[in-house]
């Protein structure tokens, strides 16, 4: 056990430094860093990486590492909107399919398929392009892809409580149902919400950057690892650190944000088992 | 625990009435199968109402959208009946679902100036065949790398393939598919970049072309499976039916095919469905980064031009083909689970917690 | 020569092995069922998972098993894996569960032919199958092998393990707590059926229930274990009618119908220790009885030394400082029940 317990450890302060890095970049590039994001530096075009541009330069000679820094913000900008929207509407839609069964469960159950039904970005791209571009739109079409899983989860685990007894005497004694859903039951959720916000954050940087990498996500010239690697490609025989680090920053953003709602549940499991 | 009253009479029943026979099992199946169907066909109008609603009543006047503002008035009257805009919105709605398949007045691309049906066909299937050649790696590496990781769990093995399986599922596709090229096209030099061979020059040629995308849309995806496959492999470790083969004197390796194999594979069905539904999405993004000429770059296209028709033809097609993944999976895990045969199983997937 | 003889048994648990269970010796002959008794958790199961190496993979278990001479210490896996379903097989409380859910019955029963009887036709073992279904009296044996483990009543699951462990004509057959999970009528017929094949056929049984009142009917001797040991042995008569430890005497007062109307009954105080405490007495030596701290009947004597095993009659034993006279006192009074409990509530 202790020996599992230490793995967890070291995943979580890995998933820590990972993650204190990524910020210390974003930080760096938009307060202490003596270039902008769009400023062109004298280095030149493509440019590889040297002691005063680490990760070398961009096709417009501009600085990658202050651009991969300063997209940082928008990433996880988009990243937060996208599954706090996304859990709250799912919270919704599950709350009340789960709770009250029958026909809402039915219909509510019927949406969330059809939502389901354009997989992974496709339902964004549908938004995307009704709304148009921008990033409050974005956070919109990525929430509402986000949705139907959410509620799916909110749903099967509401269905659960309700069988429990104590909620059924709740009811018995003339509790309102609004008030049973959301001061009784609620709370209940809070053993899995962590992992399952964890990974959904993980997976809205994902989507992000794919519609970034589409051109359908954040737009220039604020600079997104997305909208950076799909500027690369072209580029990828000639300069590919152009396309690596702002890659790079994708994989272990994500990576560390997996470890950390792994570890963290882990940890939590170990201390909730113990006690 | 159990009802004395209750448990004699089934019994009885089950020696008495030929509850077996293959007709009353028939009949269950032709119920499952109208409830499946009913549900299906409430997604699938559901979905395409949700299209249409997004397409044609949210945004306001389409034309102008489409044409922009400073369009001449012939072109917008010639867009308004080509769109049949002057209708009852239920009419268009019809339209503009039927034109994908009706040949007398089919729905028209307005950049290609083409049926939509058309455009897709051609296109569809380099993505269907991504989609699929991703799908047979998912599923040819997935099961022994899920049963190495469960072997020991905890062991050196596990922990590594844990790391690993990670790590792919952190790499988004499009970034695979550039470290591919890089890799085999740069650094290797075993494959020219940009290389695509079409179907008409053979079937294997085309299908070694479309190999590097298939595996940069594969791999995060086979993370996925091998980790979900690895937590029930262990969890069916501990369950009774396996003590039970190992007291009949069973081999670790029939304990593993006949029995946790075989039980682990009911809630990887649901998994896989939700997977091949993800490949399709993900092969639209990594066409892009081969440039193959796939239904994806039909969309981006169609949406970067604001060519509606094509881009709602594409989007209900890909969805309409999701759908129908998902019903092939419940059928699927209804043939392999004989549990679900007498309970009055409530549609579908309840535990897909997948966010 | 007993058939099977299991000596100087320990089994210890991951991470650090100490014994949970220890000095368990006991011997089974030819044809003869012998209970084993006990509160939860005091390692009746694990008891009979060792019996055929399938402890969990957390636990291991040293000690001799000799079964028709031939000492398994040590064997190899594939040895075990020879022995078991054909010379020693086991059926387990919850049948629900120990049926795969998703195999047909007659595959099932079908398996363990399968496995020690490779060159039989597939015709061959399918009448194989069905005739043994028929002997666990399944009429309609046709329809059963075809139906899935969730079509079937708890009695008619349990009949399809006993068929299941019985096909290869074992001698001996492990049961745990079988008939614990099935209603009172089905247990009657259940046990008929066992006592059949003992009869028929010479299989020896060991029989795990905590239900004292089946043991009594059904064995012929019994093991009472307490806290991963065994504190009595005995023929059934000898350990019930004269009762020299006080755990048995206890656990016979704690029986329903062997009080008198109008007498409550008895609780034992306490709980069975965690395992963790059980470890912990085991790995000292010279520990006090175990249960000194629930018995009502210890003496000062009792808490300072291990106490001894006791001989009481040719085949009965007890490990108890004060065995020997509630053996007397017992026998004596019928039972001494009355005098007794009087005492235990003091």
């Amino acid at each position: 056990m202790s020996e599992k317990m230490r793995h967890s450890r070291l995943e979580l302060i890995l998933s820590l430094l990972l993650l204190g890095l990524i910020v210390g970049l974003m930080i760096y590039a938009s307060a202490f860093c003596p270039f902008a994001s769009n400023e062109l530096c004298s280095a030149g075009k493509l440019a590889p990486p040297s002691a005063e541009h680490p990760m070398g330069t961009d096709h417009l000679s501009r600085s990658i590492l202050v651009r991969v820094g300063e997209g940082a913000s928008g990433t996880l900008l988009v990243a937060f909107g996208t599954v706090l929207l996304g859990a709250f509407y799912g919270l919704i839609l599950g709350a009340l399919a789960g709770y009250f069964g029958g026909w809402a469960d039915w219909l509510i159950s019927r949406f969330t398929d059809s939502l389901l039904a354009f997989p992974g970005i496709l339902m964004s791209l549908l938004v995307i392009t009704v709304l148009g571009r921008g990033i409050p739109q974005l956070i919109f079409a990525l929430g509402l892809a986000f949705t139907p899983s959410y509620a799916r989860l909110v749903r099967s685990a509401f269905r659960q409580y309700r069988g429990r007894n104590y909620i059924k005497r709740l009811e018995v004694m003339g509790t309102p149902p609004l008030r049973i859903l959301f001061v009784h039951m609620l709370p209940l959720l809070r053993s899995q919400s962590l992992n399952a916000l964890g990974i959904g954050l993980a997976n809205a940087i994902l989507a992000e950057s794919s519609m970034s990498f589409l051109g359908f996500g954040i737009q220039p010239p604020r600079p997104s690892w997305g909208s950076m690697l799909a500027e690369a490609q072209p580029y990828i025989f000639q300069a590919p650190w152009l396309a690596l680090f702002p890659g790079l920053a994708i994989v272990l953003t994500v990576f560390a944000i997996f470890l950390l709602a792994r570890s963290g549940q882990q940890l939590l499991e170990e201390r909730g088992g113990a006690r | 625990m159990e009802d004395t009253g209750q448990r004699t009479k089934q019994e009885h029943h089950l020696s008495k009435r030929p509850t077996l026979s293959w007709n009353s099992r028939r009949g269950r199946f032709l119920r499952f199968f109208l409830r499946k169907f009913r549900d299906v066909a409430a997604t699938l109008l559901l979905m395409s109402l949700l299209v249409f609603l997004v397409f044609y009543i949210i945004p306001g006047d389409p034309i102008t959208m489409m044409l922009g503002t400073d369009a001449r008035p012939e072109k917008r009257a010639a867009l308004e009946e080509e769109l049949q805009l002057h209708q009852p919105p239920l009419l268009r709605y019809w339209h503009s679902v039927e034109g994908l398949w009706n040949h007398r007045h089919p729905s028209l691309s307005l950049r290609f100036q083409k049926p939509v049906a058309e455009l897709i066909a051609s296109r569809l299937g380099v993505t269907m065949t991504l989609a699929i050649l991703a799908f047979l790696i998912v599923l040819i590496l997935c099961f022994p790398l899920a049963i190495l990781a469960s072997r020991k769990a905890g062991g050196r093995l596990d922990r590594i393939l844990s790391m690993g399986t990670h790590f792919f599922m952190a790499i988004p596709g499009f970034f695979l598919g550039i470290l591919l090229i890089l890799l085999f096209a740069f650094l290797l030099k075993l494959v020219r970049p940009g290389y695509f061979v079409p179907l008409r020059q053979g079937f294997w040629p085309y299908l070694g072309s479309l190999f590097l995308p298939a595996l940069a849309v594969a791999l995060p995806k086979l993370s996925q499976a091998v980790q979900f496959l690895r937590s029930s492999l262990i969890e069916s470790k501990n369950e009774d039916y396996v003590r039970t083969a190992r007291s009949k004197g069973a081999s670790e390796a029939r304990v593993l095919f006949h029995h946790r194999l075989r039980n682990s594979l009911l809630p990887l069905v649901t998994t896989l469905g939700l997977i091949l539904a993800e490949l399709m999405t993900g092969s639209l993004v990594v066409e892009q980064v081969f440039v193959l000429p796939g239904i994806g770059r039909l969309l981006f296209t169609a949406i970067e031009a604001r060519d509606l028709p094509l881009a709602q033809g594409i989007i209900l097609t890909i969805a309409f083909i999701v759908v129908m993944i998902n019903l092939l999976c419940d059928l699927i895990s209804r043939l392999i689970d004989p549990r679900l045969d007498s309970a009055a199983a409530t549609g579908g997937r309840e535990e897909a917690g997948d966010v | 020569m007993s058939l099977l003889s299991v000596q100087n048994l320990r089994i210890g648990f991951a991470p650090d092995y100490r014994s949970i269970l220890q000095d368990i010796d006991f011997e089974l002959d030819e044809g003869e069922i012998l209970g084993l008794c006990g509160e939860s958790g005091c390692g009746k199961s694990i008891t009979a998972l060792a019996l055929l190496n399938l402890l969990p993979e957390t636990a291991t278990w040293q000690g001799q098993i000799t079964l028709a001479g031939e000492s398994l210490e040590g064997a190899s896996e594939s040895r075990w894996q020879a022995l078991r379903g054909r010379e020693i097989s086991m059926i387990f409380q919850d049948a629900q569960q120990a049926l795969n859910p998703l195999q047909r019955i007659g595959v099932q029963v079908g398996e363990s032919l399968l496995i020690h009887h490779p060159e039989l036709s597939a015709r061959e073992r399918k009448a194989r199958v069905l005739e043994m279904l028929r002997r666990v009296q399944l009429d309609s044996a046709g329809e059963i092998a075809r139906a899935f483990p969730h079509e079937l009543s708890g009695g008619q699951r349990q009949r399809v393990l006993c068929a299941m462990a019985l096909i290869n004509h074992p001698k001996i057959l492990v049961a745990d707590e079988p008939t614990t999970a099935l209603d009172l009528s089905v247990q009657e017929k259940l046990l008929d059926l066992l006592r059949s094949f003992r009869d028929d056929e010479g299989l020896s049984m060991l029989f795990i229930s905590h239900d004292i009142r089946v043991v009594r009917k059904f064995c012929d001797r019994v093991l009472i274990y307490y806290a991963g040991t065994m504190v009595e042995e005995g023929p059934v008569e000898e350990v019930f009618g004269e009762a020299a430890h006080p755990y048995t005497r206890l656990l016979l007062q704690a029986m329903p119908s062997r009080s008198p109307k109008g007498q409550s009954l008895v609780e034992i105080k306490g709980r069975v220790p965690a395992s963790a405490v059980i470890a912990a007495h085991h790995a000292r030596s010279n520990a006090p009885c175990i249960f000194a701290a629930r018995c009502p009947l210890a003496t000062e004597i009792c808490h300072r030394g291990e106490p001894p095993r006791e001989q009481l009659g040719e085949r009965h034993f007890a490990r108890c400082f004060r065995a020997r006279e509630l053996s007397e006192r017992a026998a004596e009074s019928d039972c001494g029940k009355t005098h007794e409990t009087g005492e235990a509530h003091e």
